[in-house]
């Protein structure tokens, strides 16, 4: 199982960013080998379409679930067609977030919750 | 000879002086009047037209075939504006973002990809005092205009005399409107916010290779730095319109300046006299 975590950084005590489709990088926690790799976002110097190319990139990462402040409609879209859960709530560093996931406070949700856009007011 | 009008602010009195020009040059030169400013086109508010003809403006986009998809992710890597996203087990279509550039069907190595036609607006044409009025309105929801202005941009030709009402900003439906028009008038107000925008729309035509003109619109309020931004980048300040109670009002009425205020025909008249003479010069 890989968790990705929308991050300002590379590291796990990187601070997250609350934006998903422009965010700096993905830390990703792979569970089955206890590891942590990060992932530069493609996504985030998109004229348009950043959340889209960001739910692509993940896809093709193979993540499993994702970590997230804000999402818009057509990352939640891309996600939920890619089968990529998405849990919102992410605060403080990667770390912390990782934490809140596993003792189970980041809701989970299926649907937006910005507007298209947000991520770049 | 086609002459678009443009500012880099909003709300600087575009319509206002497309509009008077028409109605003040329409008395010279047999006159085109398009408005391109497709989003929340407004010039037909001021001038009336009767609408005699509509068309319907159609873009594409891709339409994948899943029997034939095998989503190897070609067309996503491709598209440079991330309108397709291609997973283990569906390709999604964000039609939206599409440019309509092609790359994904003409690259898809399965020909799984076509082009499906897409209604993004209308384009209605008709008269009004001896003035052909064209103008596009853009379907609510749409995202994508330049499409929509080229449409309405092919109804003319450059030997008509034509002005073209153009959105403001200096983003992609303003290089829609102003490409290929043989001079810009671009109208601001003497404002900081007037100033920074102005010189962001003469970048923008000094790129494009476009001989412009300012007009000065709320002449008395703010400053005189567009006056002396002007004087020092050489660009003729064709006309100052005061601010004047009259004016605003005519124009919440929905009434041309000049129709309420003759007095202004000749001024226009000028002005477009001063923009024969820099076109031929």
């Amino acid at each position: 199982m890989k968790i990705a975590v929308s991050a300002q950084g590379q590291d796990l005590n990187d601070p997250v960013n609350q934006r998903f489709g422009r965010c700096e990088y993905f830390v990703i926690y792979d569970q089955t080998n206890d590891s942590i790799q990060a992932l530069a976002n493609p996504g985030g110097n998109s004229s348009g379409g950043a959340g889209i190319k960001t739910a692509q990139t993940l896809a093709n990462n193979n993540v499993d679930i994702v970590l997230v402040g804000n999402i818009g409609p057509n990352a939640v879209e891309t996600l939920n067609a890619a089968n990529i859960d998405i849990y919102t709530g992410i605060q403080g560093t990667v770390k912390d977030s990782l934490e809140l996931y596993k003792k189970g406070k980041l809701p989970k949700i299926e649907k937006p919750n910005v507007s298209s856009h947000h991520g770049l007011k | 000879m086609i002459i678009s009008v443009a500012s880099g602010k909003g709300g600087t009195g575009k319509t206002t002086v497309a509009t008077s020009m028409a109605l003040s040059v329409k008395k010279i030169t047999p006159l085109t009047f398009l408005d391109c400013d497709v989003e929340e086109p407004n010039a037909h508010i001021f001038l009336n037209p009767v609408i005699s003809e509509t068309e319907r403006v159609k873009t594409v986009i891709p339409e994948v075939d899943e029997k034939k998809c095998t989503h190897c992710g070609k067309c996503s890597e491709l598209c440079a504006f991330n309108a397709l996203a291609v997973l283990d087990t569906i390709t999604l279509v964000f039609g939206e973002l599409c440019h309509a550039c092609g790359s994904c069907w003409y690259f898809c190595p399965e020909n799984a990809i076509t082009q499906k036609e897409k209604e993004i607006g209308i384009i209605e044409m008709g008269r009004v005092r001896d003035i052909n009025f064209i103008h596009g309105k853009l379907n609510i929801g749409e995202a994508m205009s330049p499409p929509l202005i080229k449409a309405v941009k092919d109804k003319i030709s450059p030997q008509e005399t034509v002005i073209i009402d153009a959105p403001p900003g200096t983003s992609c439906p303003v290089i829609s409107s102003v490409k290929d028009t043989d001079f810009c008038v671009l109208v601001t107000e003497p404002t900081a916010f007037g100033l920074n925008d102005l010189m962001l729309s003469v970048g923008m035509l000094r790129e494009m290779n476009i001989p412009c003109g300012v007009i000065i619109n709320r002449a008395g309020i703010g400053d005189d730095r567009v006056i002396n931004y002007c004087k020092a980048e050489h660009i003729p300040v064709l006309m100052e319109i005061p601010l004047h109670k009259k004016i605003a009002s005519l124009y919440a009425r929905g009434i041309p300046v000049v129709d309420g205020m003759p007095e202004y025909i000749e001024q226009f008249q000028s002005v477009y006299h001063t923009i024969e003479r820099v076109i031929r010069s």
